[in-house]
């Protein structure tokens, strides 16, 4: 399935999404066929992101990529940590 | 200003926050005067150290890391052998929250930062379950106390995200989310693309630390689906669950 996605010029992801609509909200995980035109088509490895769709801006995208293994994953998660602190005091 | 600071939790996450804290020291007085000290820290299964004139950070590492207690650590005049008996003694000003996620219920850390608060800390967490399970009820609290409940790592890794929307997005209505959230999945999907097996990649995932032992929690999605409820619990403002989200991941076995 996955060579025959590469061939095809897709790629399989593990897509998060919710969605509201009329103040009801419905969301999903799913392995999803995505193509080269999606946003996240290019997030390979420890690269992770996210698209915001709001009412004013249309979407709004953030890209992560993280160092990958123990040198990594905790150092981007432990600034996180840091960021809430330095914000909540000052 | 002077910040004492408790850890609750002191596994990678907590550590790698505290070397940052150390390696950022110089820059955390001069562009901003906070000076800081570590009054508090519980581990999971390498004991618990409190000490309101501030602890040997460096030292606390050095023994985890070892393997060995942090007890000797501890001033003796506070008997601490538990996470609340240590928020309670350590007398902080911020508890950074880090034990292990339950998706299910939120504890123990949900009652962690319930204490911090009531005694007026931040309370700051990496950890999901919290945001999942009393997202509503731990900002009210925060807020009637004029502290901070913190989670800007809990989603995306420390990419700002809860506080771009706060800080930068008044009034705006978020009517979808799309992405990826689980690194540990894209790592195994990239490289199958790339010709290795499930098992390969998924052995890669293990060998440098970021999936467990057990890989349940993020081959079967519920990572994806508690981080997908914390933001439509906090960014749509509708309490959500991972149950809710009811995660279809396990179909990655099958991809060949």
């Amino acid at each position: 399935m996955i060579a025959k996605a590469k061939a095809e010029g897709k790629r399989y992801k593990l897509v998060c999404s919710a969605e509201k609509v009329d103040g009801k909200v419905t969301a999903r995980v799913a392995p999803e066929l995505v193509d080269s035109a999606s946003p996240l088509y290019g997030m390979m490895d420890s690269s992770t992101g996210i698209t915001f769709r709001t009412d004013v801006i249309l979407d709004y995208s953030i890209t992560e990529s993280e160092r990958e293994g123990m040198q990594g994953g905790p150092v981007e998660t432990a600034y996180g940590l840091f960021a809430d602190f330095v914000n909540a005091v000052t | 200003m002077h910040y004492k600071l408790a850890f609750i939790g002191f596994g990678n996450v907590a550590c790698a926050l505290a070397r940052l804290l150390m390696r950022k020291t110089a820059a955390l007085e001069s562009k901003h005067g906070i000076t800081f000290s570590v009054t508090g820290i519980a581990t999971g299964s390498h004991g618990f150290a409190v000490d309101p004139n501030g602890l040997d950070i460096q030292g606390a590492l050095a023994l985890v890391e070892s393997g060995k207690s942090i007890n000797p650590l501890s001033d003796s005049r506070f008997p601490v052998t538990d996470s609340l008996a240590v928020i309670r003694h350590s007398g902080a000003d911020v508890m950074f929250e880090n034990s292990p996620v339950n998706t299910q219920t939120g504890q123990p850390a949900l009652d962690h930062i319930r204490a911090a608060l009531e005694l007026n800390m931040h309370a700051i967490t990496a950890n999901k379950g919290p945001v999942v399970h009393g997202y509503r009820e731990l900002t009210a609290l925060a807020k009637s106390k004029g502290r901070r409940f913190g989670f800007e790592s809990t989603v995306l890794g420390g990419a700002p995200i809860f506080s771009v929307f706060r800080e930068a997005f008044p009034l705006a209505e978020l009517s979808s989310i799309k992405g990826i959230f689980n690194a540990t999945t894209n790592i195994i999907l990239s490289r199958m693309e790339r010709g290795e097996s499930y098992a390969q990649a998924l052995k890669y995932c293990q060998s440098i630390g970021v999936a467990e032992t057990d890989p349940t929690n993020d081959v079967d999605g519920w990572d994806a689906a508690i981080k997908v409820a914390a933001l439509v619990t906090v960014l749509m403002d509708t309490p959500f669950t991972p149950q809710q989200v009811n995660p279809q991941a396990f179909a990655v076995l099958h991809l060949k």
